[in-house]
């Protein structure tokens, strides 16, 4: 653990260092990092920016083939963990199998496209003691979307179980999805899906592009509670265009609600991601105005991370997490640091050690249940 | 209609949808109708009419929508929930066994070998957790049932007060590691105060007449049966044919032993129906059965001066307890049924009480089993009520009720945690009394919240109907 990560707020010159570093990685991108003709879901016309570097056709171990007018593609990924943590005086180790996800998707001329993808979770979740064969490991729909592309890249439009419109991006310039969901997923900000709609138009010159959705707002796992619709508008910028296309900046509001009682649950979001090949970083700045079932409580919360990949093979990475679960208790932040370094084989398989450190101040540390917990975690990450 | 018309009508409708035509819930009533809702919403779709006579038992006063609200309560309590979630904890004392649901009509009557004494009498929400949880419940179910009465406020403030130094006190004996035994409170120790004496005596009178016989049986025939009536139903299918496997899982785990077939001669089941508040939607089955009962407990003597050779058992759906699960450990563990039994057997205050407990689980469902006992009265808040009203119960007694109370509470922490950490807690520097007063005034923020909350659950019912709007169509 560096003395910047456990005092990252102490030292005021950490942002302007962040983004100074932040400027070399782009500059230093001179090609297009995992240049993607295609949206990485569906295979159909992408606007330019933003090729997220999930497998693409021409990636090792893709399953990609066509038929006739049609195209077709598999890809999916297994993590495998041994988790040895300490959290409310309990020291505990386990292995588990944190997710198993295979997506499939299919696309017709370039024109219209589905996708399916299937993850895992264990049957009992956190709402309950008992689930499916004890706590059994289950496969779940995380997207399962329609997708129709009607002018090339410049206007898409997707239908059904679709993917959020700003966590996918956190999550691809993150690249260590392993690890964990993103601060943004896991501090109950964002969900990775919802029900509903969404348009997406690509801005002139190649400057980004606009998308606007439209979903029941209970996210993954529950069926519509109330009338109310999330309606959610992101803009997403590519200052520098072809040079980096991959460096975005994200602004983004939503007006939505939850529950059967139609609980206000708005964010406003404003963040930089860069997904490049060897290298990405991002910072969002989130503010939850309803949280966590309270219609009346805003919460703050600002995530950034950084990953590198050295001699083609070792790579390290970190992540800051700051929630401050009631902005008008300014002292009160729950911190999350996560840092960690990889080795990857040349194909299929990367393993992972990092340490995740949550930790309270101001009056969440007096809190119950404690929020402390530090936990060390070897993984397997295997990419189909 | 012609068709068009009929398109133009559903636009509109479709567009009131859009504009949220319908008026918004106030925060906190949004908060308390989600909490409910997600706590019953498998039950609002197999079982509406229970849970709406669950919520409607709920609205019919403070005391019963404390019983139903232990959900939100804990919500309340969790982390991010500002100011009021702050309570002392600390290493060794995050994780002890609760009794998960303290309020005064689960407290009550048990008996073992040496009588009856003052114990707990509902485990359904039995789990591992801070301890904190437990005192401020228990701090807020008495302060609420007490006001029921119109305590002034310096009285109620007393009775939290000497629940709060009975606990730290109780904490700081059992921590000096000496032998001494836990104090159980019965009918002739004077810790137990007025009420609960009154309640023990009543308790023993009851079980020594075998009440539960007398109150739901009835002969026919020369034959004994469960007498029918608004709260005791034929048992349906599936469930009447699954009571031979139901017995059979109880008589493997029943904690004195699987006993005799002689013992467990089945003569008549039915379902019992309006028991309970958080509960009352549970499936709860009673099982009549025939032979000599297989402990002595409860079975002194029948109007005919020998015990009476019928007994009456309960299965009794147990469900997730009330708390955040997510924040309470490492997530979900084993079944419901396994939870009740082992937390109830770790909690109990008398050696060899409740020996017929056992569990079962059929079909998805957990079972806690245990006998029908009308000796095992609970402190009913009403009749309390009634008592103090009319100058049978005093102040001093309301104090002692509240020492009883912290007593057992601490008893209980200390069999179950680490008592020198609970202690360490607790006691501090200056023997309790920071510790006492903060749950003093928490206790009196909390009965605030619960008054309000309480309108606001009454309205919200008013408004959005028998099940608070919750979705019926899955």
């Amino acid at each position: 653990m560096t003395q910047q990560h456990t005092h990252p707020f102490g030292n005021k010159r950490t942002p302007f260092a962040f983004l100074f570093a932040f400027a070399l990685f782009v500059a230093g991108s001179h090609t297009r990092a995992l240049a993607s003709p295609a949206r990485p879901e569906t295979g159909l016309p992408y606007s330019p920016q933003a090729s997220i570097p999930i497998p693409t056709e021409g990636s090792p171990g893709q399953l990609f083939s066509s038929l006739g007018a049609f195209k077709i593609g598999i890809f999916g990924d297994l993590f495998a963990t041994y988790r040895l943590v300490e959290r409310q005086d309990q020291v505990f180790h386990e292995f588990e199998l944190s997710r198993v996800q295979l997506s499939g998707f299919a696309t017709y001329r370039e024109l219209a496209g589905v996708n399916v993808t299937v993850d895992t979770i264990r049957s009992s979740s956190s709402r309950s003691y008992q689930g499916i064969d004890g706590d059994a490991i289950l496969p779940r729909l995380k997207w399962a979307f329609a997708e129709a592309t009607p002018y090339k890249h410049y206007l898409s439009i997707r239908g059904g179980m679709i993917p959020d419109l700003l966590l996918q991006y956190a999550e691809a310039s993150f690249g260590y999805r392993v690890q964990g969901p993103t601060g943004l997923e896991r501090d109950q900000l964002f969900s990775p899906a919802d029900l509903g709609f969404s348009v997406e138009a690509a801005l002139p010159w190649q400057f980004g592009s606009a998308a606007l959705s439209f979903t029941n707002g209970e996210g993954i796992s529950l069926r519509e509670q109330n009338n109310g619709k999330n309606l959610t508008a992101a803009l997403r910028f590519a200052p520098l265009r072809n040079r980096a296309p991959d460096f975005l900046i994200h602004l983004l509001f939503r007006d939505g609600s939850l529950g059967a009682g139609t609980t206000a649950d708005r964010r406003a979001s404003a963040g930089i991601t860069y997904a490049g090949h060897k290298w990405g970083a991002g910072a969002v700045g989130t503010w939850a105005l309803g949280y966590r079932g309270l219609g009346d409580r805003w919460a703050g919360h600002l995530t950034g991370w950084l990953r590198g990949e050295f001699f083609s093979s070792l790579g390290i990475f970190g992540r800051l997490d700051g929630l401050w679960p009631d902005v008008n208790d300014k002292e009160s932040l729950q911190l999350r640091l996560i840092g960690g370094v990889s080795y990857a084989l040349p194909a299929l398989v990367r393993f992972v050690v990092s340490y995740e450190g949550t930790l309270p101040f101001g009056t969440l540390s007096a809190q119950i249940p404690n929020v402390t917990e530090h936990a060390m975690l070897v993984q397997a990450e295997v990419r189909l | 209609m012609h068709p068009f018309l009929r398109l133009n009508r559903l636009l509109f409708v479709w567009f009131l949808l859009l504009v949220a035509c319908e008026p918004p819930l106030d925060t906190r009533t949004a908060f308390l109708v989600d909490t409910l809702i997600q706590a019953d919403r498998d039950l609002i779709q197999t079982r509406p009419t229970l849970v709406s006579q669950k919520y409607q038992a709920m609205a019919s006063g403070l005391q019963p929508f404390l019983r139903g609200t232990a959900a939100a309560f804990y919500r309340d309590l969790s982390r991010y929930q500002g100011p009021s979630a702050e309570f002392p904890h600390g290493p060794l004392a995050e994780h002890i066994q609760l009794y998960g649901d303290i309020h005064l009509e689960n407290l009550g009557v048990t008996f073992d070998a040496r009588g009856v004494l003052f114990d707990v009498v509902d485990f359904d929400a039995t789990q591992k957790g801070p301890f904190g949880y437990e005192i401020r419940r228990a701090a807020l179910s008495l302060r609420a049932a007490l006001s029921l009465s119109a305590q002034p406020e310096e009285t109620l403030d007393a009775v939290v007060l000497h629940l709060g130094n009975a606990y730290a006190r109780t904490l700081a004996a059992r921590s000096d590691l000496t032998d001494t035994p836990p104090l159980e409170l019965r009918e002739t120790t004077p810790e137990a105060g007025r009420v609960v004496a009154d309640l023990l005596a009543d308790g023993r009178k009851r079980n020594d007449q075998q009440e539960e016989l007398s109150q739901y049986t009835e002969t026919e025939n020369g034959t004994r049966k469960l007498r029918r009536n608004k709260d005791l139903v034929d048992l349906q299918e599936p469930f009447r044919n699954a009571i031979p496997e139901l017995l059979s899982q109880y008589r493997t785990t029943r904690w004195a032993g699987s006993g005799d077939d002689s013992q467990f001669h089945i003569l008549d089941a039915a379902q019992r129906l309006n028991a309970g508040v958080a509960s009352l939607p549970n499936l709860r089955f009673w099982v009549l059965m025939s032979g000599p009962n297989p402990n002595g407990a409860g079975a002194k003597t029948g109007k005919t001066g020998t015990p009476e050779p019928e007994w009456i058992v309960e299965w009794k759906e147990e469900r997730d307890p009330p708390f955040p699960l997510l924040w309470m450990g490492r997530g979900p563990i084993g079944r419901n049924e396994e939870r009740v039994f082992a937390g109830a057997r770790l909690l109990l205050a008398g050696v060899g009480s409740e020996q017929d407990l056992g569990s079962a689980f059929l079909g998805n469902i957990s079972f806690l089993v245990r006998r029908v006992l009308r000796g095992r009265r609970d402190l009913d808040v009403e009749k309390l009520t009634e008592r103090i009203l009319s100058g049978r119960y005093s102040t001093q007694d309301l104090l002692d009720l509240g020492n009883a109370i912290g007593i057992l509470l601490a008893n209980g922490h200390a069999r179950s945690g680490h008592s020198q950490a609970l202690k360490h807690l607790v006691w501090g520097s200056d023997e309790g009394a920071s510790f006492v007063q903060l749950l003093t005034e928490k206790s009196r923020a909390d009965l605030d919240r619960l008054s309000r909350d309480f309108l606001l659950f009454q309205e919200a019912l008013h408004r959005l109907g028998p099940l608070l709007g919750a979705r019926q169509d899955l």
